[in-house]
């Protein structure tokens, strides 16, 4: 009786002990972004939908570290990064880096991708252009940005991030005569303390996305191949880090290009295709492509038939278990862009946000998992047909401008039995 | 043996408790800039009795401003209160919605003394012009929005400390 009473109130004691050092709850009342349950306002894409971050800036390409604490994001061309519920962001790199892409690695540095010309971004009848990779050092926050940069690696394709931190990226090889095809070799990043590891067997083609499977074993690829008339294909191709040696799991039909990196689920390779090129297409109206699969064992891809026939899909994530796959897309021509989650298990669809009038971005990189697998971040903004007034001050705004959103992706309605 | 054992378990709780308190006091009276606050609205005008400022753009205005100098802009000070306001000071700030390379116009007028009740237009002219590049272009960094939304924030605030914030966010 005595002990349990001592211990008891020690405990009373020392609570507020360990609170007042920050280790037990979050941060003071006021210094976090409040869940979306007790938040004044819906964002405008349904219930239980969090910002994560707020002001002006055009954000994207939102990650969340391994640990799942940080969240960064390029802002405006340079990355960005904060504690997750924390409201302000610090500067990782100057302001004029022309960042497209930031993935974590295992030290918490962070491996960026600058921005790939609009001109050759990677359709069926032009190689993907070449970007740079840098690696920042994870004590580099500093309040102007200026970056000490540890290494850099040029003519960089495309870059998947490794589940656990770091990255892989898939480097143009300059082929030694003119007539030979391209090829690509695939580079690992784990921290920036460690030197990059090259994978010396070549994939034919040119790399133009990349994604790693959830268990980390394998890199899955869109490769456009040269078909030799200065045309291209593209395939799908998978390449085993065990083994060091790329296979084709699919390839495609001429004319058709793969959006973004191919993602390797427990219901086999899944990914975005459609006619090349819908120039019209942006983030608002996002260009016809559908979701295919390539069963395991299967050389041939299918059309994903639980999302609906005529559903439009413009980028894909698949969770970190490998069970699910976020979905961001159209339900039809009329409907609004919402995330999905499908099941793979079951094949259901369930829709996670209800879009009243927001853009949702649609490319492929803005689009993350946290790695508990309990929420997906994107990226989106109040669509503005005139000005619009508000009565607070822009820094504290989130829908005015494109910020990232924490949407919950547990016990979800099934489409169809939500009536949306 | 047990008093002993008693007396040295409450002399510890006694000073983790001493300790806990500190450790809050000290997390209550930090610099809240230093950990990422998330930013508070203005604090809210009294309710009822007291002095209240209440400030709109007329959006009718709004939608005739275009990107470029020389923009008439209004905004419509009120004093809501049932007190008397000596002076009213008004900030506008124009600012781009590009965070990489920010422009930011200010202009500052100030409104004389406004009876309870009354309200008043104060016209503004503003400069939306684009921030050029040395070479004549819009200046737009490397994978920043090519076409930022322009934010209008206008702030009133009388010298006893009442305050209202409104802000305009125009579509390119």
């Amino acid at each position: 009786m005595l002990p349990a009473a001592v211990f008891a109130s020690l405990a009373l004691v020392l609570t507020p002990v360990f609170a007042g050092c920050g280790l037990i709850g979050g941060a003071r009342e006021g210094e976090t972004i409040p869940p979306a349950s007790v938040a004044a306002t819906d964002p405008g894409l349904g219930p239980g939908v969090r910002p994560l971050s707020f002001g002006p800036g055009d954000k994207g390409s939102p990650r969340v570290s391994p640990s799942g604490e940080k969240v960064a994001f390029v802002l405006d061309g340079y990355v960005a990064e904060k504690p997750l519920y924390a409201q302000t962001s610090l500067p990782r790199t100057a302001s004029d880096f022309g960042a497209g892409d930031a993935e974590w690695l295992t030290d918490e540095g962070m491996a960026i991708l600058t921005r790939q010309d609009e001109a050759g971004a990677g359709d069926a009848s032009t190689p993907p252009a070449p970007s740079s990779l840098f690696d920042v050092r994870p004590d580099n926050s500093s309040s102007d940005g200026s970056s000490d940069v540890a290494r850099s690696i040029e003519k960089v394709t495309a870059v998947g991030a490794v589940p656990d931190g770091g990255a892989v990226a898939a480097v143009a090889v300059a082929p030694e005569s003119p007539g030979e095809p391209t090829s690509s070799r695939l580079v690992l990043l784990r921290s920036t303390e460690q030197p990059a590891s090259v994978y010396l067997r070549s994939i034919k083609g040119s790399v133009t996305g990349l994604s790693i499977s959830p268990d980390g074993r394998r890199a899955v690829m869109a490769v456009r191949r040269d078909a030799g008339d200065g045309e291209g294909r593209f395939e799908v191709q998978t390449y085993e880090f065990s083994e060091g040696r790329a296979s084709r799991v699919a390839r495609l039909p001429e004319e058709t290009e793969i959006l973004g990196a191919p993602q390797w689920t427990r219901g086999g390779v899944h990914f975005v295709a459609g006619e090349a090129t819908d120039s019209a297409a942006d983030d608002r109206n996002p260009a016809d492509y559908d979701l295919y699969r390539v069963p395991a064992g299967s050389g041939t891809p299918e059309q994903v038939r639980g999302i609906g026939e005529d559903f439009m899909a413009a980028s894909i994530k698949v969770s970190p278990g490998g069970q699910r796959l976020a979905v961001v897309g159209r339900r039809n021509l009329g409907s609004p862009t919402n995330l999905y989650v499908l099941d793979l298990a079951s094949d259901t669809l369930e829709a996670a946000t209800a879009n009243e009038n927001m853009e949702v971005k649609t490319n492929p990189l803005d689009l993350a998992w946290s790695p508990d697998g309990n929420h997906v971040i994107l990226v989106a903004r109040g669509a503005l047909s005139g000005p619009e007034v508000y009565d607070a001050p822009a820094r504290t705004l989130s829908s005015a401008f494109y910020n990232l959103y924490e949407v919950p992706v547990t016990d979800l309605p099934v489409e169809g039995e939500s009536g949306s | 043996m047990k008093g002993v054992a008693l007396w040295a378990l409450g002399a510890i709780a006694a000073f983790l408790a001493t300790a806990g308190a500190f450790l809050l006091l000290a997390n209550l009276l930090g610099n809240p800039a230093a950990s990422d606050p998330i930013p508070q609205a203005d604090p809210p005008q009294a309710q009822g009795s007291g002095p209240t400022l209440l400030l709109d753009f007329p959006e009718d205005r709004l939608e005739e401003l275009e990107k470029r100098p020389g923009q008439r802009l209004a905004l419509d000070v009120e004093n809501g209160g049932d007190e008397e306001l000596p002076s009213v000071d008004l900030t506008l700030d124009a600012t781009s919605g590009n965070t990489a390379r920010p422009r930011k116009r200010s202009y500052r007028e100030t409104v004389g003394r406004l009876a309870p009740g009354e309200s008043t237009t104060v016209e503004v002219e503003i400069d939306l012009s684009p921030q050029m590049s040395a070479e004549g272009r819009e200046a737009n960094p490397a994978g920043a929005d090519p076409q930022p939304r322009e934010v209008l924030e206008a702030r009133a605030t009388t010298p006893e400390g009442v305050s209202a914030v409104k802000t305009a966010v125009l579509a390119p």
